[in-house]
């Protein structure tokens, strides 16, 4: 339901879109990070009943993760159909609520946990909640619908931008979706088609081709439809998933019966970072080893950022060279991204056991760029994979975490092969 | 000319895509390791399969013809021993690094005839396989079948119908639905009623046109093999000269975890002493 109609330029409507992609990115990274900490093993201290359910908690979750990303994908093809650029980058965790974005949660890093799943509820809300519902989640009934302040710019036909204004994140999307009937369709869409990702990432993963307004609302109702529903949530909603395994973790927590995640810390993190919030705490990452692996993990992870943006905003690569792109993002996060995330949920913060873990920081060592010529585009992904495997290549692992070598060795071949792979990309270019 | 048919079901227990290639339960991929299981591990089993899950194929590839030049001998001592892949094989695809889901090397390729304490074994090379294991991987990759416009589905070949013997496989999908429901009314154990409802519900999300496709899809190989021979079989000559392997799998049953394979080894100048 639109609160107020202020995105009505094409200026507005980009911004709008990118701080669309920013949430999307920010909320699928922290899903990433609780699925990751997630127990598996019978020797973690759970019976094969309780390995199950854990497994489903995290299959929910990773599936809702992966839908961020088709969303993510999407909000891009309707920045490229509108002229806008796509957006990859975000600010480094944690980011309290209210400071950078207008949610009701912090945005952190932290484990699977009753805790965890209640603030991804919140990132996930309906436009409108029953009084019930706003009981149950502890929100005054004042919060039962979204409300959005008033822009602050009061200046008709002001030459900025007004400021984007709202609570919940469906709230965004449906003043999104009400700019693109405001704002004339003939003169909306001048982004070049080819510009925008049509291609099948999965079985359950097809972006859509934006073209005109029809479009661009079928695609933002996709969007809230999956994500959080407008009005009241449909039964397959982010909204309902985690609903559902925030009240069975919160029975499991107040019943002491066990623990469903690695003791992992909230932000375990490199080094601090000048766009987090100070005022947030973080767990600097002691251990020279998981160090090791942890900037391993980050430099890996601003590579494929990398990789997507050189995929959305190509520029003389071959159609060729594009399906390589997208397969190595697919690669990358299987096969590399997730061994390595979840390896580092059972790596030691510092030496001392009671630390606790570590976990993959997801951390952004500098704004990310993409060089406007293709050769250095292709140079430097290069670069940076070779890096990544002399780095993965010089681990030693010490005997007690002996049974973490099959998959650095797994993931050391993929980064080895991935960069062979390029070779032959690289090849094509010249 | 001595060729050998060997057919029959083969074991493979794989997480797939979007898990990682070594993931041992099976989170986001289609395929999951039920309770009390084994991690998955990618081996290709031609036989001891690790896991038997009820109201499935039988695993075992066994010799079923020995042919000399165009004889069919009828009771030659090899008929029914087992053919094997050796060394712990795999589907060597690492998410799409190596290859793509279907496409994937088998790697090691070490095949086997055992008959008693008789073996005949070769590698396809003695070379150590290496990336891009461009002579492990299937020389083609047939359709997954098609749905025709209006409905209905085609397979790709009645080859793999007349060799399964299953010409339709979504019936034998709702026939193990059945028993399943059977045997989930009459359990009393909490992990067998656990895993009897996961695979129920795992069949019945599974549409027909996946299924079918499923079943459909072939690898086919056609390899020359010249690696070191280790042979004790009295019953044939076996010269040292390289060999021929033809043999598709399919037939992919993914709640069994198993598929089909059908091919054909032939030693161009062995014969029967």
């Amino acid at each position: 339901m639109p609160l107020n109609q202020s995105i009505d330029t094409r200026e507005e409507l980009i911004h709008a879109l990118t701080e669309a992609a920013e949430l999307e990115h920010t909320l699928l990274i922290q899903y990433l990070f609780a699925a990751f900490s997630a127990k598996k093993r019978l020797d973690e201290g759970l019976n094969p009943l309780q390995q199950a359910e854990v497994n489903s908690w995290q299959r929910t979750i990773l599936e809702v993760a992966r839908q961020e990303m088709g969303h993510l994908g999407l909000v891009c093809n309707l920045l490229s159909a509108i002229g806008g650029a796509p957006r990859f980058g975000r600010p480094n965790f944690p980011q309290s609520a209210q400071k950078y974005y207008s949610l009701e949660a912090d945005f952190t890093l932290s484990k699977l946990s009753s805790q965890t799943l209640r603030r991804f509820v919140s990132f996930e809300l309906p436009t409108e909640l029953t009084d019930e519902e706003c009981a149950e989640l502890g929100l005054s009934s004042t919060s039962s619908r979204c409300s959005a302040a008033a822009p602050n710019s009061t200046v008709p036909d002001s030459a900025a931008p007004d400021p984007l204004s709202y609570n919940r994140v469906g709230d965004l999307y449906s003043q999104i979706a009400t700019a693109f009937t405001i704002i004339p369709e003939k003169d909306l869409f001048i982004g070049p088609r080819y510009a925008q990702d049509t291609g099948g990432w999965s079985e359950k993963l097809n972006l859509q081709l934006i073209t005109n307004q029809q479009s661009a609302r079928k695609a933002i109702s996709d969007i809230i439809f999956e994500g959080e529903g407008v009005t009241s949530a449909g039964k397959d909603s982010h909204y309902i998933k985690f609903k559902i395994i925030w009240k069975t973790l919160q029975e499991i927590e107040a019943k002491k019966e066990f623990e469903p995640a690695r003791n992992v810390v909230d932000n375990p993190f490199t080094r601090r970072h000048r766009d987090s919030d100070a005022s947030k705490r973080v767990n600097l990452i002691k251990n020279p080893l998981t160090l090791q692996v942890a900037e391993l993990f980050n430099s890996i992870y601003s590579t494929m950022l990398l990789i997507l943006m050189q995929y959305y905003a190509y520029n003389g690569e071959s159609s060729e060279q594009r399906t390589f792109l997208r397969n190595t993002l697919s690669q990358l996060m299987s096969g590399v991204l997730r061994p390595l995330g979840e390896m580092l949920t059972e790596l030691p913060l510092s030496d001392r056991k009671e630390d606790g873990f570590a976990g993959p920081g997801f951390e952004i060592y500098s704004d990310l760029r993409l060089s406007p010529y293709p050769e250095n585009r292709w140079t430097i992904l290069k670069e940076r994979f070779s890096h990544a495997a002399t780095q993965i290549n010089s681990l030693v692992i010490p005997p007690e975490l002996e049974a973490l070598q099959p998959r650095i060795t797994m993931t050391a071949q993929n980064i080895g092969w991935i960069l062979q792979n390029l070779d032959v990309a690289i090849t094509n270019v010249r | 000319m001595i060729t050998f048919k060997f057919q029959g079901w083969f074991q493979c227990r794989l997480a797939t895509d979007p898990d990682p290639a070594d993931e041992p339960r099976g989170i986001s991929g289609y395929m999951r390791c039920l309770l009390g299981e084994p991690d998955f591990d990618r081996v290709i089993r031609f036989h001891n399969p690790t896991v038997i899950r009820s109201h499935t194929p039988e695993i075992g590839v066994f010799i079923t013809k020995v042919i000399a030049d165009n004889e069919v001998l009828q009771a030659h001592p090899l008929i029914g021993a087992k053919f094997n892949l050796e060394g712990n094989p795999i589907f060597y695809g690492n998410n799409g690094v190596i290859a793509d889901d279907g496409e994937e090397p088998i790697v090691p390729l070490i095949i086997s005839i055992r008959q008693g304490d008789e073996l005949l074994q070769r590698p396809l090379s003695d070379k150590t396989p290496e990336y891009p294991f461009a002579e492990h991987r299937p020389n083609s990759i047939a359709g997954r079948g098609y749905t025709k416009p209006g409905g209905g589905f085609v397979f790709e070949s009645s080859d793999i119908c007349e060799q399964t013997g299953i010409f339709n496989m979504d019936q034998v999908r709702q026939e193990r639905i059945e028993r399943l429901e059977q045997d989930f009314a009459s359990a009393t154990d909490p992990q067998l009623k656990y895993n009897t409802r996961t695979r129920i519900d795992f069949l019945k999300a599974r549409t027909t046109v996946q299924v079918l496709r499923e079943f459909s899809a072939r690898m086919h190989w056609n390899l020359c093999l010249k690696g070191n021979i280790a042979n004790s079989i009295k019953s044939v000559y076996v010269p040292n000269e390289p060999w021929t392997l033809h043999f598709w799998m399919g037939g992919w049953d993914s709640d069994g975890l198993c598929g089909y394979v059908n091919g054909v080894l032939q030693l161009p100048t062995a014969y029967i002493p």
